[in-house]
């Protein structure tokens, strides 16, 4: 799987690896996590441990570079919610947070090195319209999207199309479901939406054991390659804070990811993580979930650097592109779907040739 | 500490850097020398402070290469780098019918591929692009920047006014060439060295080829989508002294137009400061600290507006306001 010669894996399972690195193993290391959008977090770990004096001097910068921008960052995502937040003073349902902006918001770990471009908004279906308008009277509006793409958003999709800001061109994802209701998976949502905890300043977030199986459905059912070993250490993190805190945790995390509907999903999640950052989970969960999956999601998850990317990631990328699609839609509408895209694309290269 | 700390060990140690790999002028390899690291485990460049890793299967680039960074330290072995870039070509069934060619930094491709002739050019956007996304510890502006006697003069302008033509002659007439795309500001308020080739457009290229026939250009790159453009080969002298930094002395806004007469005029501060947040790639990145640098740097150095038509005229102008006497 090649996993053998990348730094960054090796790295990421155990920190005193670090130890072992030249000067050419630290610029893999850190080239290595820029291919997996992990570049901020590895900066943040060595600043945690005091691994920084280890570091060439060029790479020393690199890492103050990071803190430079992450501290950016997360001055603009405060900013923004706040401007959100007054947008939608007169609001009266819940508002949720979501991933990177709720772990910004509530001061989780997971917000360490993170970097995201929109904000993920969770409103009962019922609010949505609400919502929306009062965000439009505010600046953000949906771009221009053809008639079927709106259809689409609307009719099967568990979110609204993403809402621009006019002036600062900053993104709302505005989500009234965690997964798209026509997802074979049935996710039941409301029971999440039910027991969000309230945060600050009519602000909520998912509680603890939803947080990290939003982040796991989030994870399993978005063919987002680019960000999926991010996104496993997202919810390793996540998993070691919330755990440390409470020794019944990983109980109740299992017996809510029955009661969502994501048991299965929990125990790929768990073993994956496991098997890239060595997390504390109960060992029965590991490998309950055998099959194509793990091997699929461990090769597309892994390094995407040229130089060490595990062999047949694009097949394993493909595979799960083609999994993700079948998951979403029930055959009727995958049949429609696909049919438009393909008149769309063959009408599309017409228009050119003329 | 300072992306500085890593070019320091390097130039001090020119061909000999204490790590392991030793640096040599990139024309003393042999063609064959560079294309086996560029398709192997990679060339190392030295630009300044920072260490590129850099692949290519592109023969037109590979043959770029030895005019445009033959005089930059390099080495053919593996260690240390900053960023890890390559320009090859894309691969998949496009390639079938027509070469094309893209960068990458670290795996990712932040640009739509180009045509294999502009290999060269797409390199040197890109490697803008990574030092605007990354150098976060420098405050960033889009500026060329010159060194005449101990003193940094920014030309800091939008593109079209002429600015790379201008920095190109000064560096033709013994400037010191630090950058002419992006200054680069450190804590101490120093001008850091990031000398590269300077990127010439259509009329601008044979203006300064007429002009220095003696002065070295990489190939022409023609149809981009800056039109046709062709890059002036850093003086060596320049290359030798990149990691010397420079204190700010003067920041000039250039502005060409055809027939217009000689023009200086004073900007005070506070309006400069405007101008430079407005030409910044990372002003907002830097949070207050950007600002501090900002103001520091507009209360330390002058600046002039300088609208000309000639060369010439503008060339005295910088002198004279440079020894003092506007």
């Amino acid at each position: 799987m090649g996993t053998h010669n990348s730094v960054l894996l090796a790295f990421l399972a155990n920190h005193k690896e670090a130890e072992n690195l030249d000067d050419a193993g630290w610029s893999k290391l850190f080239a290595e996590a820029r291919s997996v959008d992990l570049n901020h977090r590895i900066a943040c770990i060595l600043q945690q441990e005091g691994l920084i004096d280890r570091l060439p001097g060029g790479l020393k910068a690199h890492v103050l570079a990071s803190e430079v921008e992450m501290a950016a960052f997360q001055r603009d995502v405060l900013r923004e919610i706040n401007a959100i937040e007054r947008a939608l003073s007169c609001f009266e349902s819940r508002r949720i947070l979501l991933k990177g902006a709720a772990y910004v918001y509530c001061n989780l770990p997971a917000k360490v090195g993170r970097a995201f471009s929109d904000i993920d908004l969770l409103v009962p279906k019922m609010a949505l319209a609400d919502a929306e308008s009062q965000l439009m009277c505010h600046g953000w509006l949906a771009g221009n999207l053809s008639d079927y793409d709106q259809r689409y958003y609307r009719t099967w999709s568990h979110e609204i199309p993403p809402l621009t800001h006019l002036q600062r061109g900053t993104t709302i994802d505005l989500h009234h479901s965690l997964v798209m209701p026509t997802c074979r998976i049935p996710v039941d949502s409301v029971v999440m939406i039910d027991d969000a905890i309230r945060v600050r300043d009519g602000w909520w977030r998912l509680n603890d054991l939803d947080l990290i199986l939003h982040s796991i459905a989030h994870l399993l059912l978005n063919s987002e390659f680019t960000h999926g070993l991010r996104d496993l250490s997202d919810i390793d993190l996540l998993y070691r804070h919330l755990s440390d805190q409470d020794a019944k945790f990983a109980y109740q995390l299992e017996a809510r990811a029955h009661r969502i509907g994501l048991g299965n999903f929990l125990y790929l999640a768990a073993t994956l993580c496991c098997s890239f950052f060595r997390t504390p989970v109960p060992d029965d969960w590991l490998n309950k979930s055998a099959g194509i999956l793990l091997p699929l999601f461990k090769t597309s998850c892994g390094v995407r650097h040229p130089n060490s990317r595990p062999g047949f990631q694009e097949m394993a990328d493909i595979a799960l592109m083609v999994r993700e699609v079948f998951m979403r839609f029930p055959f009727g509408i995958l049949i429609r779907h696909l049919a438009h895209k393909f008149l769309m694309t063959t009408k599309t290269v017409e228009v050119t040739k003329n | 500490m300072h992306w500085r700390c890593s070019c320091q060990r390097n130039s001090a140690t020119d061909d000999r850097c204490g790590r392991g790999f030793s640096l040599l002028r990139l024309d003393s390899y042999d063609s064959k020398q560079i294309q086996s690291a560029l398709t192997g485990i990679g060339l190392r460049l030295q630009i300044g402070f920072l260490s590129i890793c850099l692949k290519s299967d592109v023969p037109e680039f590979a043959d770029s290469l030895p005019i445009l960074y033959g005089r930059y330290p390099s080495s053919c072995d593996e260690g240390y780098f900053d960023f890890d870039i390559s320009v090859c070509h894309t691969s998949g069934f496009r390639k079938l019918f027509r070469r094309s060619v893209s960068f990458e930094l670290s795996g990712s491709r932040p640009f739509m591929p180009m045509a294999p002739d502009h290999a060269h050019a797409l390199f040197e956007w890109g490697l803008n692009w990574t030092i605007g996304a990354n150098a976060h510890n420098h405050l960033i502006l889009h500026s060329a920047v010159l060194e005449r006697h101990g003193k940094g003069v920014m030309l800091s302008a939008v593109s079209g006014s002429g600015k790379s033509t201008l920095a190109a002659e000064l560096c033709m007439r013994g400037w010191r060439l630090l950058s002419d795309e992006m200054a680069l500001l450190d804590s101490s308020l120093q001008l850091i060295g990031l000398p590269r080739p300077v990127s010439l457009k259509n009329s601008a290229i044979d203006l300064i080829c007429n002009r220095h026939p003696n002065a070295l250009f990489g190939p022409q790159a023609r149809d981009t989508h800056k039109g046709t453009i062709k890059h002036l080969v850093a003086p060596e002298r320049s290359v030798i002294a990149a990691t010397d930094t420079a204190i700010p002395f003067l920041i000039v806004i250039p502005k060409w137009e055809a027939d217009a007469p000689l023009a200086i005029e004073s900007i005070g501060p506070g309006q400069t400061a405007m101008h430079l947040i407005d030409q910044s790639f990372n002003y907002s990145v830097l949070g207050g600290d950007g600002f501090n640098r900002l103001t520091a740097l507009v209360q330390r150095a002058p600046a002039w507006s300088l609208k000309y038509s000639a060369l010439d005229d503008a060339v005295d102008a910088l002198e004279s306001l440079i020894s003092g006497n506007a």
